[in-house]
This record gives C-alpha cells, structure tokens and sequence, in this order.
C-alpha cells in the first residue's frame, strides 16, 4: 500500500519536474513573468513529493516494512537502527532516491535564495535543475525502482552488508553526496549564464558560495572514505586508486581548479571560457562519477552487478555534454578576456598553471580509470592498470600543485619582479631546505618523500609568512594586539585567509602520504601463545585468544601487549567476527597511534595449536594525512563563514590601508 | 606578447609530459584481464606474463595454511584453474564468492601464483558503491 504511494508520488513528482522545466524556459522566452513564477512554484511541490517520497523509504527501512522489496534486500529486524536508516544509501535505487533528495533539497535553496536576485537567469537555473531532477525520476521509476514489490513478503530481510555497519556507513555517503550533487547548481548557473548572454561576473558571485560548499562537502567525504578504508579495512592503506574512489576524485580536482580560477575572472575578466568549461566538466564528472559506480561498467571492488540504470545515464550524460558544448560555442565570442596576460611571472601565469596540473592530473585519473572500456572497445581484450600506473603519472604534478600552493600567493599581480621574488623566497626556500637537510641526517633518502617534505614546509612557511605580516601590519596602523589583529585580519578577509588555511592543511597532507608511503615497514607472522616478534622499535607479545557469540556473530579476539624497549606502552585486541547471516567475516583492525607513527594489527586467524597469525604494520606519519584534511576542512568553514562585515561593521581608512599593506 | 608566448610553451611541455606519462606508465603496468573461459585457450601462450584472471572460487576448494592459500577458480562451464597465493586473504574472499587474481601462470605445474587477491562481494548484495572491499597485495 504505502509502496503503491511511494510509486506514485514519484510519477507525480516526474510531471512536475517536467512541467517546471517547459513552464521556466517558455516563461523566459515569452517574457512572461507570471508563468515562470507557476514554473518555480511546481519545483516547489517537486521538492515536497521527493520529500515524501524519501520519508516513505525511510520509514519502511526503519519499520523494516518487508513489503518493499529494496527494505527486505538491505535491512533486517536485527539491523540497528541507525543502520536501517542508512540502509536508505546502501543499495543502487535508494541511493538514486537519495542523490535526487538532495539535488531537490538544493533546488529548494538555490530556488527560495534568489528569488528576488538574478531574475534574468533563474527561470533557466530552475529549468536545468528541474531537468536533473526529471532524469533522476525517469530512472527511478523505469530502472531502479526502490518502491517495488515483493511477493511472497519476505519474514527476515537480508541485512545490510557486515562491510557497512560500522559509523562511516552513517557519515560518508552523505558527504559525498552533498558534494556531488552540489555541483549541479554551479552548473544550472553557468547554463542560465550561457543561455541568456548575461555572461558578466554575476553567476560567478551567486554560485561562489555553492561551490565551496559542494567542494568541502566532497573533501570531507573524501577524507572521511580514505579512513575509513584505513581503519575498518584492514589493508593497511586508506587509497587503492579503486574506480569508486577515483570517481570521487575528478570532480574534486575539477572544482578546486575552478574555486581557484574564478577569482582570476573576478579580479582580471580573464579566463571566462574556462570557467564555464570547468563548471561543465566538474557537473559531468560527478554525473560520470555517479555513473561508474552504479553501473558496473568498471570492474571495482565496489561495485557488482552489471545494471540497466548505465544506459539512463549515458542518455543523460549525453544530452547535458551536448548542450552545454553547443551553448558554449554560441557564446564564444562574448566571451573574451578584458585583459591579456602580461608576464610570464606573475600570479595569473602562476593561477594559470595551477588549472592545467589539477585539468592533467583529472585526465591522467580519467584516462587510468576508463582504459578498461577503452581497451576492451578498441582492441576487444580488456587491459586494466593499478595503483602504480596512477602512482607514478599523478606524482610530478602533484609535487608541482604543492609547489604551487606556496608559490602562487607570493608572487605579485600582472609581473612579479626579480626582488620581489627573492625577497618572499628566501626564507621559506632556507627553511625547506634545512628541514630536507635533516631528514637527510636522520637517514631519509627517498626523493619523493624529500621532494614532497621541502615542499609541504615551504608552503606552511609562506602561511605563516602571509599571516604575520598581514598581522603587524594591523597592529601597527590599526594600533590592536595581536589576537584582536589575527581575528580582524581573518574576518575581514576570510578567503583569502581562509584560503591559506586550507593550503597549509593540504601541505601537511601531503608530508603525511609521502612519508607513510614510502618508509611503511610490514610483516606477516604466525605466533604461538606467549610468543613475540619484533616490527621496527617495537615488540608485540601474544598473550591470549578468546572466543565468543553474541546472536549476530561469532568474535575470535586476540590480545598482545606492545613494548618498547623494556617499557609496555599498550595493549592490541584484534579481532575476527564472523556473521551468522551470511558467514562474512570481517576484520576488526587494531590500531595504536604514537606521536609519529601508527602501529596497526590485523589478526588473520587462529589455529588448532593456539598460534594466532597476524599482519602487522607500522605507517610513519599517516595520521597527518587526515589531520592535514580536518585543518583543510577548518580553512573551507572559515572561507564558507557567513559575512556579517558587509551588514555592520565600517570600514575605516586605517583598516583600509592596513589591508593594502598586507597585500 | 613575450609572456604568453612563454606560457602556452611551458602549457605544452606540461602536456606532452602527461602523455609521455601515461604512455610510459601503460606500457608498464597495463595488465591483461581474463575471465577464466577466455584464459584457458590462451594459457600456454602466456606463460611468466603478469595477467588478471577473474572467476568463481569452487565450492571446497579453499585449502588455507596460515597465509598460504590454494583454491580453484572455475568459468562459466568447468573450465577451472588452479591459484596458488601467499598472503592475507580478503574478508570477502570465500567459496562461490567472485574473485580477480593478479599474478602469472605456470602451464608446466598446472598453476597460477596470485601476487594479489582481489574478492567481490557475493552477489547477494548488489552494487554498493560504498562498500569498501579489501584489497590485499602480497607483502
């Protein structure tokens, strides 16, 4: 009954969707105000029925309704319930139901935030997302229906995979969801910019904020799986260059090339056509990315079944490429630079370079994870590359991209001169420097690390740099202390500090993927009770085995203490559950962090004589990469910060001059 | 006009570094992937290459000895294959379950030695973009 509703309430949500989408664009084109208006109403009750429809699905999961057949597939009475609910995201057509709830509740904001702003390109901002949501519809209801069916009802439902029920099931998928999708607004925007003319700065200021949104939302999400991995796993690493994980990866390098490139449009009227582009690709990476993992094309450890919904999507794909390119080229003309670029050395040449390494690093990722269709189309067997293909094409230009993000902020509009370059050089070049120096003394050789290390310090150098200076600068006009200076200094420009927080989080990232990368030291061994071995400074004993059941699974535990030297700096307790509903077993990694190094357990299983076999492994500074990512995440909330400067406080001209300084 | 001429000169050598790159890093690690029925003919012809092999692990075949492992991977009809993998094995890894072996093959032995073992989930559950299966490599 209730899934007959479910069902209908999405073919009625379809009809709004399409009727919102003619009723905006033949408003627009007739100039008849009073149409769009019924059009942007019609996404409002879209929104509601999406709404309704979601709060359907999800009281069946939590109700384990068993009627519905998705429910019976993904949930049983003995899920608890914070999983039942995540259920909702866990399988193909309620995770489809969940990116259209999202892309309609950002409709909703984008729809309700600019009413009375940008009327000239709102009804086709409407209209392209109406349409996003009218693709979604047409599979949901055709393809993955998540209100189907079945008979006989189930007693017992399936459960949820053992793999997914830990926290992260709860938080991940949302993230990256939130960030995916986000990016369909910035995109409606640049449509209604393309399809109305009205191409000067005004999209770019009211999808600015969205795109940071989505941007930060996908970093998380990122960050969040790659720890996930890390700790749940048990593999020991957090970054497989897996096509599910390289499909969250694109349109993050395509966003963050173009959070970066906009602000030359903003400051220069340069670069419009590749802001556009940009935005496009960003919007079809993230429907592409959706693609490969729902569809099966891509053999990946995530993804299983060869679906129908992969044809929807290309049809989809498709039609947005094909507008958008053919708009694209119709504007071209209106589209030039207001300013030529003047000097080779100069921050938009440095900008500039930034948006061809995140463009080649997207393609080289693009081309890895495609090769396996391409291959199989071309030649008809499939080829497939791995990690180290990806490894060694992304490495130079990530190095640079690093580089970059100390270099970039330093160097002066238009033409940068020679003193200008060794004044802000200097200082962080010695520092970097000496820091290799003596990762050198300490016996670190590998020159990626290096690389990566005097890269990572020279940029948090330059932060630190841009910070103090801008600073004193206050101090010294504005006549404040140093906190009260910091905070105006920060509030009064959050982007731009906001920005260098952000880099000084990615620096630090990056000192953490090239130092556990490469010094990582792993070993296989089998123990017998009251046994030890030895891993780098440390020695793990093997005290003690237990079993045990609870009604879900069986719990093989393990207990080894960990010395250092003579001292016992703690206890591991690794574990094996075996699920009774479906005899998957899971490893429960064991993990204790020192300041600098993570030592990281797996039991793989005891045997009949007591001996207990594990996998060990000590990762060198792998924690900075997720405290490098929370500090990234920091950065982006300070930017993402609402501006309260425009709406109180008054600028005054020692303010004004400070800041002139600072720059 | 010195300056742009400069840039697009340093955009070009940035682009003919990605594809030397990526030409240079396909043709050392593309890797041939085979389903078991369409390996078998080839299996003589392929002897010491490094190629994937994708099929289903045969019920009773897992014969574990701490981190050693053999099992048999089997096609569509009875075409069957011999693994032979040291190493952790993934928690998704058990009889019928869909599983992609990296390594090469002995035709003299009647073997192939897996460097990495690579599970799917049974299909019982179905396309779950999140769920994050182990990937293990030999150490």
């Amino acid at each position: 009954m209730l899934a007959d509703v479910g069902h209908y309430t999405l073919i009625a949500a379809a009809i709004l969707a399409f009727y919102s989408m003619c009723a905006c664009i033949l408003g627009a084109r007739m100039r008849r105000a009073d149409i769009v208006e019924s059009g942007e109403r019609a996404v409002v009750g879209l929104i509601f029925l999406v709404v309704l429809a979601s709060g359907i699905l999800l009281h069946a999961l939590i109700t384990n309704n068993f009627q519905f057949e998705y429910v019976s597939h993904y949930t049983s009475t003995t899920l608890p319930l914070p999983y039942r609910a995540a259920a909702f995201w866990g399988g193909q057509a309620g995770s489809m139901l969940f990116w259209l709830l999202v892309l309609s509740i950002y409709t909703a904001f984008a729809v309700v935030q600019n009413q009375a702003r940008h009327r000239k390109l709102m009804p086709y901002v409407t209209a392209s997302l109406a349409g996003t949501c009218l693709f979604f519809l047409i599979m949901l209801i055709f393809a993955a229906d998540p209100f189907k069916k079945i008979f006989p009802v189930p007693v017992e439902g399936q459960s949820l995979n053992p793999l997914l029920q830990n926290y992260w099931m709860v938080s991940h998928p949302p993230s990256l969801y939130l960030g995916y999708v986000g990016m369909s607004v910035p995109f409606a925007f640049a449509m209604a910019a393309l399809i109305t003319g009205k191409l000067d700065s005004d999209w770019i200021k009211a999808i600015r904020k969205w795109t940071l949104f989505a941007w930060l939302f996908l970093t998380v999400g990122i960050l969040q799986g790659s720890y996930w991995a890390y700790i749940e796993l048990g593999w020991g690493g957090y970054w497989a260059w897996d096509p599910v994980e390289n499909a969250s990866l694109m349109p993050w390098l395509a966003s963050t090339a173009f959070l970066h490139s906009v602000m030359i449009q903003e400051k220069k009227g340069m670069l419009k056509v590749w802001n556009m582009v940009l935005v496009i690709v960003a919007f079809s990476l993230s429907i592409f990315g959706t693609f490969l993992t729902r569809s099966g094309v891509v053999s990946s450890v995530h993804s299983f079944a060869q679906s129908p919904i992969g044809n929807y999507f290309l049809v989809f794909m498709g039609i947005q490429v094909a507008l958008s390119v053919f708009f694209l080229l119709k504007r071209k003309k209106e589209l030039a630079p207001e300013a030529r670029l003047e000097s080779f050395v100069s921050r938009e040449s440095s900008f500039l370079f930034n948006n061809v390494f995140f463009l080649v690093i997207c393609i080289a990722v693009l081309c890895g994870t495609t090769f396996p269709i391409l291959s199989e189309a071309v030649t008809g067997s499939k080829v497939t590359v791995s990690a180290p293909f990806f490894n060694k094409v992304v490495a130079p230009f990530a190095i640079g991209l690093v580089l970059l993000t100390g270099i970039c902020p330093l160097i002066a509009w238009r033409k940068a001169s020679l003193i200008n370059l060794q004044k802000n050089f200097l200082v962080p070049g010695i520092i970097g420097l000496t820091g290799v120096g003596i990762l050198l003394a300490m016996g670190v050789y590998h020159w990626l690390t290096l690389i990566f290390f005097f890269s990572g310090v020279f940029v948090l150098v330059t932060v630190y740099n841009e910070y103090s200076k801008g600073t004193k600068a206050r101090m010294a006009m504005v006549h404040e202390n140093a906190p009260e200076a910091l905070y105006h200094l920060v509030q009064r420009n959050r982007r731009r500090y906001g920005g260098y927080i952000i880099h000084a989080g990615i620096a630090i990232l990056f000192i953490g993927i090239a130092t556990s990368s490469f010094y990582r030291l792993e070993k296989d061994v089998t123990v017998p009770l009251n046994g030890t071995f030895a891993i780098g400074s440390y020695t793990l004993k093997y005290k003690d085995m237990q079993f045990f059941q609870d009604p879900h699974k069986e719990v093989w535990r393990a207990t080894l203490d960990i010395f250092k030297g003579e001292n016992h700096v703690g206890t591991l307790t690794p574990e094996r559950h075996i699920y009774k509903n479906s005899e998957q077993p899971t490893t429960e990694v064991a993990l204790r962090p020192f300041w600098n190094e993570d030592l990281y357990l797996i039991l793989i299983g005891p045997d009949e004589s007591g001996a207990g076999t594990f996998k060990v492994y000590v990762n060198p500074f792998i924690g900075l990469i997720w405290r490098g990512g929370i500090i990234m995440a920091l950065g982006g909330l300070i930017v993402l910060f609402p501006d309260l400067k425009t709406k109180f406080a008054v600028s005054t001209a020692s303010d004004r001059s400070a800041e002139e300084f600072a720059r | 006009m010195k300056g742009r001429t400069a840039l697009f000169a340093s955009i070009f050598v940035v682009v003919v570094a990605l594809g030397f790159l990526v030409y240079s890093g396909l043709s050392d690690n593309m890797v041939y992937y085979y389903h078991v029925d369409e390996f078998l003919p080839k299996a003589a012809n392929l002897q010491g290459e490094v190629i994937k092999v994708n099929g289903k692990v045969q019920e009773g075949s897992i014969r574990k000895d701490h981190l050693n492992c053999s099992f048999v991977i089997h096609g569509s009809v009875q075409n069957t294959v011999n693994v032979d993998y040291h190493g952790v094995v993934p928690d998704t890894f058990k009889d019928g379950s869909d599983v992609v072996v990296e390594g090469s093959y002995d035709p003299g032995a009647r073997k192939f030695h897996a460097t990495t073992l690579l599970a799917k989930c049974p299909t019982k559950y179905e396309p779950q973009d999140q769920a994050k299966q182990n990937q293990v490599k030999k150490s």
